[in-house]
């Protein structure tokens, strides 16, 4: 197989890896959009971000693309008033997540977007390797 | 045959695409790395007048050289600008269009080749 297109193998395939991490993180996400502190006037779940860089996969020479960090949305939690609620603090407040659905679904369907060019690529090199091959059969 | 030279270009014109393929699927991979440009290689007419010098590793703790598709015509940078907040300038539909283009072109370089090639057959066969 040409080196190239083994190249584009593995970059596809990092990339690959790397947009199921991030689907994982939207799964995390989504799952814990109703997950409050156990204590009263506690935190609840913070939502989680993905960020990717490019690094240099030193088996191949291939720069491909990883997954950065997982980092904290820092942004602030949305206040509800539920005296009843065994997490609500001194006033009746219970602090929900910060986790949006309409924007983690939608992160969801740009991973996937991602995920099926990246698999396109895969399936493609392999058509080309193959008829790379076709040449060899003498007819 | 070597004088009509349709092995060497079929095959220079083969790598071309596998380099440029090689591109596409980086460019793909990494659609949302925040601050990537989009990548091309220069056009087959291009590349194939100068196939570049490569540096050689003379010691065990140089780095190769820049990897995926530039060792042979070099990378360049696509001149197109970026949409998106991050400063990525990867448009996925752009790239699986030149995927399919490229596909397209190595179905056909090979169906070239391999006619050529059972020509060649055929003659050493004497015609059977």
């Amino acid at each position: 197989m040409s080196d190239d297109l083994r190249f584009a193998k593995v970059s596809a395939i990092a990339a690959l890896s790397a947009q199921s991490t991030r689907l994982r993180v939207v799964s995390e996400n989504l799952a814990n959009a109703t997950s409050v502190a156990e204590t009263s006037g506690g935190d609840p779940y913070a939502r989680k971000t993905v960020s990717f860089k490019q690094e240099l996969d030193r088996a191949t020479g291939v720069t491909v693309v990883r997954v950065a960090s997982i980092g904290r949305d820092e942004s602030p939690f949305k206040i509800q008033h539920d005296p009843g609620h065994p997490a609500a603090d001194a006033n009746g407040n219970v602090k929900m997540p910060n986790v949006n659905p309409l924007v983690e679904v939608s992160d969801m369907r740009e991973a996937h977007r991602s995920y099926e060019a990246n698999l396109q690529v895969v399936r493609q090199v392999r058509e080309m390797t193959n008829d790379l091959i076709e040449l060899l059969r003498a007819r | 045959m070597s004088d009509i030279g349709i092995f060497t270009i079929g095959h220079e014109r083969m790598r071309w695409l596998a380099s440029r393929v090689a591109v596409v699927a980086s460019n793909v991979a990494n659609a949302d790395t925040p601050g990537y440009r989009a990548k091309d290689i220069p056009s087959f007419e291009e590349a194939v007048g100068s196939v570049q010098m490569q540096m050689s590793v003379t010691s065990p703790q140089h780095l190769a050289p820049q990897s995926i598709g530039s060792e042979r015509y070099g990378v360049l940078v696509r001149e197109q600008p970026s949409e998106k907040h991050s400063g990525n300038s990867v448009s996925l539909d752009g790239e699986m269009a030149i995927l399919g283009e490229s596909r397209g072109q190595q179905a056909a370089v090979a169906g070239i080749m391999g006619s050529f090639n059972r020509m060649l057959l055929s003659s050493v066969r004497g015609g059977a």
